[in-house]
């Protein structure tokens, strides 16, 4: 059915074509992920994969990668028909990936996690592997320290070792499952240069992503999915950003949020000379004030790892302030506990989704109330009601857009984008007094996107305090009243985001600018 | 030759129960071999086994009384285990219940079975889990290790056993005029103190009732109760426990107290139902054998119920062929060392794929 969209000027001959994917069929327990879908991949191309959250994206390429194994359809590498039975039998076919999430081994170096498994040598894979670290950074500018810790490592360079991991076995068709959502700006600029001189040399790329700029940026075609379909596969220089997001969700999407001025009340959040340090025991937070007040979304901008993550999570309760103090409606809440600092009135969308956000064995509805089952309705007595809890669930799942099987199904087999809906779900379905969101739209499809800032903005007007921490300065700056930018544990200014310039910005935001006292905005 | 080895996304539950049951018969085929080492049909053997434990009334009740403290002690361990804690140590706790019913029993020797029975009961269920807080208190305020913690709080009760009836709790004899202290073990308990049995059998009912109820208690508190769900929280995603407020201090000891206090019963049950007074091989491992059963079973009655009750029969069928095949005492023992292994490792299987590849 869907065929005839993808049919799209097949100029290159069948045997040129690197990958192709036809007619694939996956179902999943109560979900038709991938339903016919045809997939085609050239050489020398950077292939898009848009859809909205559940689409199918990941499932495809799980397919092409050996993950999954199709209950339909067929698939050809280099014109050759293929079973594709295990990542093994991909590798061996030159196709790599980069997980959505890493699948790095925190504890192990990065040589010894490329060496995991896949060493060509067994005696002594490491030296072979560190001289060959050095061939790729030369090549493709792929520099990472081999003996460095993954710990120790951003989410930019734990991708760089998922790059070279892929490319260590000669992939040639490289699969990137959002890399992006992940990365800084200037880290999001490195793996573009990569990309292109990849696809310079010939290989092939796909790449999964949900901001639509990106794909004008670095894509020379595009295939857009919904709900297990492919709409069609265009080329980047013939299409528009608003008929990309038109195919993926089915409707106009508004890329402007309309911000409503809103009278700032009183202070909710109040944070004085606050300090922190971070996992590895150095200062992170060094001396930071601010206040955001009812009405209010205070924006945190910062390149990642200058104290933001540290920031959110000594304001909720999950890091030990050092020194300083957090109030919340006037009340110190300074190194209490997460669950006293949530019962104020704060709800919290963690930066680490798997780690903070979800219980991935229990079911969707049981990680819904995770911050509310011990109050009423859903504890009666000792007992858990949970007529209440699936009652409420379904609620939560129609009103949040959660693609999910039912409310039973257990929250790890969501899609990636569908497991932060469920978080936005649970924090902001209230009436919360501070909302502090790091990352809020990662991962997010443009209709979910627009969905939960019209939610933030609604909060906003309804009273609520928003402290919004985002690398996405697009975001911080459409959305907040006011932007605080951190560098170096600090904040260095605060600014109005219609009185700044992005320039100034991002001057702070690499430590070469600083405002004084009286030039902050209050 | 390669080895890959990769994370299951989904576990299909009749996988599941397929491996148990397989890593079962790969036990019963692994210790089979040594049978045949020692030069008797492996086949024999089993069917001995199987007709001692299940073939007869007799083989029948005595399975079921091996299979009480069993119960007791694999649904504490199932509920428990949930949590990610690793109690080995039922074993220890399940000697300090039994040491307590004996306290009570010996200070009030006249008071009339009604009022001894449950506050046997009740003091041995509160001396185990007292024994288990400890562990659960270490591991949430400094780490400690449960795995060791459990394990060598339980030598350290054992040995604090032995010195009780070696000494201070030693019987006085009478011969006549004479009193003197004899062999190592304590006097036996006044009759008022001894559990009910069912007609001719061994079979101690109070005991065999608590241990249903524990066995269905744990389900119903895991799945229906806002502490087990605090439980599943904590197992599955510790850190998110602590961001959603759950205490992992609060949570574990709860889970300790119950594990703890029902392997006590289980203690309490075995001294003042079958033995009603110490010697030194009281114990005979049901504090581990329960740690298989657990795993077996799950936090499901109707599987800790099977799992317990063949695991029962493998006890006594167990006794029979030592005396049959003149086989060495080591033999179930070995057979549960082997269980355990296996399913230590189908678990694995079940939530790894493992490829070979050249
Ligand atoms: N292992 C699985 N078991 C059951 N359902 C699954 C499994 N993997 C994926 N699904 C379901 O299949 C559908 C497609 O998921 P997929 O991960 O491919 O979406 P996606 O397009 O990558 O979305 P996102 O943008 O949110 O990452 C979803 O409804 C998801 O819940
Ligand atoms: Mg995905």
């Amino acid at each position: 059915m869907a065929s005839e969209a993808t049919a799209v000027a097949s100029e290159p001959r069948e045997t040129d074509l690197l990958v192709k994917m036809v007619s694939i069929v996956k179902r999943f327990p109560g979900v038709l992920a991938n339903d016919h879908v045809n997939f085609e991949l050239r050489p020398g191309e950077v292939h898009a994969l848009l859809g909205e959250n559940g689409a199918g994206k990941t499932t495809l390429m799980n397919i092409l990668y050996g993950i999954y194994y199709p209950d339909g359809g067929e698939i050809y590498v280099r014109g050759r028909r293929v079973e594709i039975r295990s990542p093994r039998d991909a590798m061996s076919l030159g196709i790599g990936m980069v997980h959505q999430h890493f699948m790095l081994v925190d504890r192990h170096t990065v040589a010894e996690n490329i060496a995991l498994g896949y060493a060509e040598s067994l005696l002594n894979p490491l030296k072979e592997i560190k001289e060959r670290l050095r061939e790729f950074a030369e090549k493709y500018g792929l520099k990472v320290d081999p003996d460095a810790y993954i710990w120790q490592l951003s989410a930019g360079e734990q991708q760089r070792v998922e790059i070279i991991k892929a490319l260590y076995h000669g992939a040639d068709i490289l699969i990137l499952d959002e890399p992006t959502s992940v990365l800084t700006p200037q880290e999001t600029r490195e793996l573009f240069k990569i990309i292109k001189r990849m696809r310079d040399e010939g290989k092939g790329i796909i790449f999964i992503t949900h901001k639509l700029d990106e794909v004008f940026e670095v894509a020379d075609r595009v295939t857009v999915m919904r709900r297990g379909k492919v709409v069609g596969t265009l080329k980047a220089s013939e299409t528009t950003k608003e008929e990309l997001a038109r195919m993926m969700v089915g409707r106009e999407v508004l890329f402007r949020l309309e911000k409503e001025r809103v009278s700032r009340g009183k202070p909710v959040l109040e944070v004085e000379n606050l300090h922190a340090l971070n996992d590895r025991g150095l200062p992170a937070v060094r001396g930071v004030s601010f206040r955001v007040h009812e009405g209010e979304i205070f924006g945190i901008a910062g390149v990642a790892g200058n104290g933001q993550r540290e920031l959110a999570e000594v304001v909720v309760g999950l890091r030990k302030a050092t020194a300083g103090r957090v109030l919340i409606d006037g009340v110190d809440v300074t190194n209490k506990s997460p669950r006293f600092i949530a019962s104020r009135g704060v709800a919290h969308i963690p930066e680490e989704r798997l780690r903070h956000g979800i219980v991935p064995n229990l079911s969707v509805a049981e990680n819904l109330i995770l911050k509310d089952y011990y109050k009423e309705p859903y504890r009666r007595g000792l007992l858990l009601d949970h007529s209440k809890v699936i009652e409420d669930a379904e609620r939560l799942i129609n009103k949040f857009d959660i693609v999910t099987p039912s409310p039973l199904t257990p929250a790890k087999l969501l899609s990636g984008g569908n497991i932060q809906r469920l978080i936005c779900a649970r924090e902001l379905h209230k009436e919360p007094r501070l909302i502090v969101a790091a990352h809020p739209t990662y991962g997010l499809d443009v209709g979910a996107t627009e969905y939960i800032r019209r939610i933030l903005l609604e909060q906003r007007k309804r009273g609520a305090a928003v402290l919004l921490i985002s690398e996405d300065l697009e975001e911080v700056l459409q959305l907040s009243d006011r932007v605080g930018v951190m560098f170096n544990g600090e904040i260095v200014g605060i600014v109005r985001p219609e009185e700044a310039s992005i320039e100034e910005i991002g001057l702070m935001m690499a430590g070469a600018r600083r405002l004084a006292r009286e030039e902050m905005a209050s | 030759m390669r080895v890959i080895v990769r994370k299951r996304v989904v576990v299909p539950r009749r996988f599941a129960l397929a491996v148990r049951i397989g890593s079962v018969v790969l036990a019963l085929l692994a210790v089979a071999v040594i049978f045949y080492a020692y030069g008797v049909n492996p086949l024999d053997v089993y069917r001995s086994i199987f007709f001692n434990a299940f073939g007869t009334k007799v083989g029948l009740t005595e399975t079921i009384v091996r299979m009480m403290p069993l119960l007791l002690v694999s649904a504490g361990l199932a509920l428990v285990f949930k949590t990610g804690f690793w109690n080995i140590g039922a074993e220890g706790q399940l000697l300090v219940g039994a040491m307590a019913a004996y306290v009570v029993a010996r200070t009030f020797p006249d008071a009339s079975s009604i009022a001894l029975i449950p506050s046997m009961f009740l003091v041995g269920f509160a001396a185990g889990a007292a024994w288990g807080i400890p562990p659960a208190v270490l591991k949430a305020k400094l780490n400690v290790n449960d795995v060791i913690s459990t394990l060598m709080l339980y030598y350290v009760i054992y040995w604090v056993f032995q010195h009780l009836i070696h000494g201070p709790w030693k019987a006085r004899e009478r011969v006549g005029q004479l009193t003197y202290g004899g062999f190592a073990h304590t006097e036996i308990i006044s009759k008022n103190a001894w559990l009910p049995v069912i007609g001719e059998t061994r079979i101690h009912w109070p005991t065999l009732i608590l241990s249903i109820l524990a066995a269905v208690g744990v389900y119903v508190f895991l799945n229906y109760t806002t502490a087990g769900y605090e439980m599943k929280v904590v197992g599955d995603n510790p850190e998110a426990a602590r961001a959603a407020g759950i205490s992992y201090l609060r949570t574990v000891t709860l889970a300790m107290i119950i594990s703890g206090g029902l392997a006590g019963l289980a203690g309490v049950g075995e001294f003042a139902g079958i033995q009603h007074r110490f010697t030194p091989e009281f114990l005979s491992g049901y504090g581990f054998t329960g740690i298989i059963t657990a795993w077996l079973g799950g936090v499901n009655p109707i599987g800790l119920l099977i799992a317990n009750f063949l695991f029962g029969g493998l006890l006594v069928g167990g006794q029979y062929i030592m005396i049959d095949y003149k086989l060495p005492i080591g033999v179930v023992d070995m057979f549960n060392g082997a269980v355990l292994f296996f399913v230590l490792a189908g678990d694995f299987l079940l939530r790894y794929r493992i490829q070979l590849r050249r």
